[in-house]
């Protein structure tokens, strides 16, 4: 809401600067979100008369005036407007005059005649967007009157960012009751209530069939309005100033009032309509052609105006083209209503329609000010255009109205919600100047707020406006005293951010990446999840809930890869989100990408690419953090994301926990990428609960290392060969390392080699050669018949 | 002088002088074990002069052991320091060699880091957490009641309109799911299942169906809830107050002005005095000296009815406040969407 400061001030001026003013608002709830002039014009603009005009005698289309600017002498220029002509008043630029665009004025030759200024239109003084030709000042204005005290620019817009509770700030009027109550101002009348002689006897007659819709119809027919008219600059002025442009004198009446007093209005042009004004819900078979050309069907849930023959307006929001004011129109029906805001609401949220008068009516306009706002306009327009005003037809079904209950305030509450010691009086102080009115007892009040406050419904809101009023920083700041209480995690709980450290020192670089994705991306990297699509996505390539952490990483390591980043350990976690029927899960994940070069450049060292191990270790690094490494199994897993022979699937008991491997090299290719990708993703639910800790006997003796070669089939994973030998072994193997895996030569085809070191060791007391030896022989017959190996 | 005793000691002598002379010039361990050898190993030089003593006279054979044991010892002493110039100089030699340039990088890799969004995150998480605050989630894909009805937002409200709301697609457990426009519904959630008094916030991505300069369709909020006997609007100003000086390390100015929350009465909006230009007047406060960091405000009476809280009993407040918006003031980022571009020339400056 655009503010003028001057008009504003004729309603209500206290003792403050512009600054002042715009701060005290801000700090009552009423943001103010910039202040601007209303017009920058310089002083060497001033008011002049064409004395004289003939034609240029080098050039058609200029001429040469004479101009009175009240100095002695008339100035020469040369002006190529053509409604310049004699007798007109406009406005003068004088030498040296700076014009709002940037233009400086100089005495300049134009075809052989000299030219000491220009005569301006509006759009070159910023009053308007475009004009047609110089301004014509039709109040022919004192000669030589400045420019910027004729069109009051000494004046600064406030413009408001006003919250949705605060609809009764839409207006002059509405914003001057606040600033009077918060600064305890006198609220002054700068127009007065009249009410229009009855003229004409013409009448529409009003139906009210939706009341619930529509309590409260006032309407008045105007004949024999001159819609050609021109509106006065003032009025223009003004609606400049609040943002809307002028549209002709119904248009800018309704506006004006609008700006005024917060009443949305309507202008009809008379002969269109048929028999009746009807407030009516849509029968949902009907058709609307608004007033900015678009067609809508409304719903039935959609309050319209209508006639006999059909719709005429959306209520409350936009007028239909058919019945819309014209340069022809002679009569005119004005409507001034009260439409229900939650009606409203709904169908400009339906139907997307929002105008300034949908905005006003969904947030509340005071239902009492519909006769008020029809006699202001109707006076308006009459000074303007002309016309006879017919009789005010009024239709109120005052059941329909808002209700107005008295509402309790306890003063010991008021004082317990806020912290404060605010006594009764001053508590009672604060709402009448509100304009609540407050009856009964000091320390427990009734109060009822005005027609035009639709946020106060509740003891809290009354509350709110006290401490609105007393000025938040009145408010003391206290540290709350609560009871102690341990906010700690079960000691098994291990956090999300040990995880991340985890990644970060194995120097992975968290990222954070939208969780909506392009649905081509997760066809083919989630093929076997049905996607959740977004009804309005944003864009067309962020249309579906991610099903996987990857498609993020992957795009993220595109944008590095193709700005020269291609060593890359990227990790994100986050939640994923799956149909499954008609349930949706929505896991957290963590998940991890590598790609390039093993480790950083180094003079000492040299460079490898990534493999699948690089990964695993990773992943194993996690599932250590959680003490239960043995409860997590790794096995080969077809997946048609990741390369076959190269992907892995980690369960824990029967749950599957994740999977890691390379990507698919089809896929790679598809996505353009030049290098290989391995990739992970783990629940994060099974690697927050780790083990606690529980001690057991350690032995102090001397431990017996030996070390066996066995050489088995060569698609016998080497875990299986590792639970072999671990339960033949026993509780004396202690330790369990795999340190070759080899193929080739001397090994038969088919067929490898792994190689073991054991670690034996008794706690009571030193194991005997031939205690170890035995064991060993039975630990390698045991492979043997488990998995067919031989010792090598 | 020809007498027998300074023959034979002048004989000893020559061969102590002489045998020093030699280890002198012995410029290796090797060399000068020789010169051991050839002297004092068993049929060394001096060692074989023991053996002439029966044929010296009587009287000068008890000295005589004696003087070639003295000689013995002259020679052994020389032996021991040189062996110990020709250690320190092998040494020294050895370390020479092994010498390098200290000043060439260490194996090392480029180290990972946390988006800066996370690190701001559990900062305010720690910051709170230190308050007696506990950490609650909630689903990202909501409900309708969760989002909004429970939180006093019923469907016409002007304030639905703000909140630019992503639907799904695909009706969900008989409803059409939202994503969630606040971390907001967490409360509801949260209340739903627990009694009073508790103190929790909730950190996570929301969504909101806009896309510019200053917004991006994702973001982050942590949302703050406090509910006991008698909490005062008072005492919200004291924590956020609090909360703020000791995020941005600073005796910053801070001011609550009213504002507008279906769920929170009265609701306030919190400006800090601006940190980038201490309030003078910059690009980042639009000259204004203040930055609005926060909304808040006390538990709306309706939220309490949906979750069953007797609002008479209890009272709380709730906050929410914007991690993007924080963490770019806190470390100077001008764009909030480089945070999701997820380039790693801007996530690498947060290590």
């Amino acid at each position: 809401m655009r503010i003028s400061e001057v008009w504003l001030r004729e309603w209500v001026s206290p003792k403050l600067s512009t600054d002042e003013l715009a701060n005290r608002l801000t700090m009552a709830g009423l943001e103010v979100g910039s202040i601007e002039p209303a017009g920058d014009l310089s002083h060497k603009l001033v008011v002049g008369r064409i004395e004289d005009i003939i034609a240029h005698p080098d050039a058609d289309r200029l001429r040469v005036c004479k101009v009175n600017v009240g100095r002695a002498r008339n100035l020469t220029i040369v002006c190529g407007a053509a409604n310049a002509r004699q007798g007109l008043y406009t406005i003068t630029a004088l030498l040296g005059a700076k014009l709002p665009g940037g233009m400086t004025i100089r005495k300049v030759s134009v075809r052989g005649v000299a030219s000491s200024g220009m005569l301006c239109s509006a759009s070159e003084l910023g009053l308007e967007e475009s004009s047609a030709g110089i301004m014509d000042l039709a109040d022919k204005p004192t000669l030589g009157t400045l420019a910027s005290s004729l069109f009051q620019l000494d004046d600064r817009i406030l413009d408001l960012e006003l919250t949705p509770n605060r609809g009764d700030c839409l207006s002059i009027r509405g914003v001057a009751r606040e600033v009077a109550a918060l600064t305890n101002s006198r609220l002054k009348k700068p127009i007065k209530f009249v009410e229009m002689q009855v003229q004409d006897r013409a009448k529409l007659p009003v139906k009210l069939t939706a009341s619930d819709g529509c309590p409260h119809y006032v309407g008045r027919i105007i004949r024999g309005v001159d819609v050609l008219a021109e509106t006065p600059l003032w009025i223009k002025e003004r609606l400049r100033r609040a943002g809307i442009r002028s549209l002709g004198p119904c248009v800018d009446v309704t506006n004006y009032v609008m700006i005024e007093l917060g009443q949305p209005m309507h202008a009809f042009d008379l002969e269109c309509l048929n028999g009746q004004v009807e407030v009516r819900y849509a029968s949902g078979r009907e058709k609307l052609i608004l007033l900015d050309g678009s067609t809508i069907k409304p719903e039935k849930t959609d309050l319209l105006i209508a006639d006999k023959s059909g719709p005429l307006a959306l209520a409350g929001i936009m007028g239909g083209t058919a019945s819309a004011v014209s340069d022809q129109t002679q009569d005119i029906f004005l409507e001034s209503a009260f439409f229900t805001p939650e009606i409203i609401a709904a169908t400009t949220r339906d139907r997307g329609v929002r105008t300034d008068s949908s905005h006003r009516f969904e947030r509340g306009v005071d239902f009492e000010l519909q006769r008020e706002a029809i006699e202001r306009a109707s006076f308006l327009l009459t000074e303007i255009a002309g016309g006879l005003c017919g009789s005010v037809v009024e239709k109120t079904v005052t059941a329909r109205l808002p209700k107005k209950e008295p509402i309790t305030l306890r003063n010991k509450r008021l004082n317990a919600v806020l912290g404060t010691k605010i006594n009764a009086r001053q508590m009672v102080a604060s709402l009448r100047r509100l304009a609540m009115q407050v009856k009964g007892k000091t320390d427990s009040i009734k109060v009822t707020s005005p027609t035009y406050r639709f946020d106060i419904n509740i003891e809290a809101d009354l509350i709110e406006e006290v401490a609105r009023v007393t000025g938040f920083e009145k408010i003391p700041e206290t540290v709350p005293v609560a009871r102690l209480q341990t906010s700690l995690e079960e000691e098994k709980t291990l956090p999300v951010s040990r995880l991340r450290s985890c990644l970060v020192d194995r120097d992975y670089q968290e990222v954070i990446t939208y969780s909506f994705i392009d649905r081509a991306m997760h066809e083919q990297l989630s093929p076997s999840s049905r996607a959740v699509e977004l009804e309005n996505p944003i864009a067309s390539d962020m249309s579906v809930m991610r099903a996987s952490l990857w498609p993020g990483l992957i795009k993220t390591m595109q944008y590095n890869v193709n700005r020269q980043m291609t060593d890359l350990k990227l990790f994100e976690s986050g939640r994923t989100f799956m149909a499954k029927g008609k349930t949706l899960l929505q896991h957290r994940y963590v998940a991890g990408l590598l790609t390039g070069s093993a480790d950083a450049q180094s003079w000492v060292d040299n460079r490898r690419e990534v493999d699948f191990f690089d990964l695993k270790g990773d992943v194993q690094a996690l599932i250590a953090l959680t003490g239960r490494d043995d409860d997590f199994i790794f096995s080969p897993l077809k997946h048609p994301v990741l390369q076959p022979g190269q992907s892995a699937l980690i369960k824990e008991g029967k749950k599957v926990t994740g999977i890691l491997g390379r990507l698919h090299p089809a896929i790679e290719s598809s996505l353009e990428l030049d290098q290989a990708v391995y990739l992970y993703e783990i629940r994060l639910d099974s690697l927050l609960h780790s083990r606690t800790p529980v001690f057991h006997e350690f032995s102090r003796f001397p431990a017996m290392q030996r070390d066996i070669a066995l050489v088995i089939a060569a698609k016998i994973p080497s875990s299986d060969v590792i639970r072999s030998i671990k339960y033949h072994a026993g509780d004396l193997l202690v330790k369990l390392e795999l340190f070759d895996q080899y193929q080739g030569e001397h090994i038969d085809f088919g067929k490898k080699s792994l190689a073991f070191t054991l670690t034996l060791q008794r706690t009571s007391r030193t194991l005997t050669d031939s205690e170890t030896e035995n064991l060993l022989k039975s630990v390698i017959r045991g492979v043997q018949s488990d998995l067919d190996a031989q010792l090598r | 002088m020809t007498d027998p005793e300074s023959k034979i000691r002048q004989e000893l002598n020559d061969l102590v002088t002489q045998a020093k002379a030699e280890a002198s010039a012995a410029s290796e361990l090797s060399v000068l074990d020789d010169v051991r050898v050839r002297y004092l190993g068993k049929k060394g030089k001096l060692t074989l002069q023991l053996k002439r003593i029966g044929s010296l006279p009587a009287e000068l054979r008890p000295s005589f052991g004696k003087w070639v044991n003295l000689a013995k010892n002259q020679v052994q002493e020389q032996i021991a320091v040189c062996k110990d110039v020709l250690k320190q100089s092998s040494l020294n030699e050895k370390l020479a060699e092994e010498s390098i340039d200290v000043t060439l990088p260490g194996r090392r890799s480029a180290r990972g880091g946390l988006h800066p969004v996370t690190r701001t995150l559990q900062r305010l998480e720690d910051i709170f957490v230190s308050m007696g605050f506990t950490v609650a989630e909630g689903p990202e894909i909501e409900d309708d009641f969760h989002n909004f009805e429970a939180l006093n937002i019923p469907p016409s409200h002007p304030a639905r309109a703000m909140h630019d709301t992503f639907y799904l697609k695909d009706h969900y457990q008989k409803e059409k799911g939202v994503l969630r426009t606040h971390t907001s519904p967490v409360q509801v959630r949260f209340m739903e299942n627990h009694e009073p008094p508790f103190r929790i916030i909730a950190p996570g991505r929301v969504y909101r169906c806009d896309s510019d300069v200053t917004h991006t369709p994702m973001f982050h909020q942590i949302e703050g809830l406090f509910v006991d006997k008698n909490v005062s609007f008072a005492e919200l100003k004291g924590i956020l107050s609090e909360f703020l000086k000791v995020f941005f390390e600073k005796d910053l100015k801070v001011r609550f002005r009213p504002s507008f929350f279906p769920f929170t009465e009265p609701s306030a909006e919190v400006d800090i005095s601006c940190v980038m230009c201490g309030g003078e007047g910059c690009r980042v406060c639009s000259y204004t000296a203040w930055l609005e960091v926060l909304g808040c405000g006390m538990v709306h009476p309706a939220v309490f009815t949906h979750v069953d809280i007797d609002s008479e009993k209890y009272s709380g407040f709730a906050f929410g406040i914007g991690v993007e918006r924080l963490a770019m003031l806190r470390y100077g980022v001008n764009d909030l969407r480089l945070f999701f571009e997820n380039d790693l020339s801007f996530l690498g400056q947060f290590r």
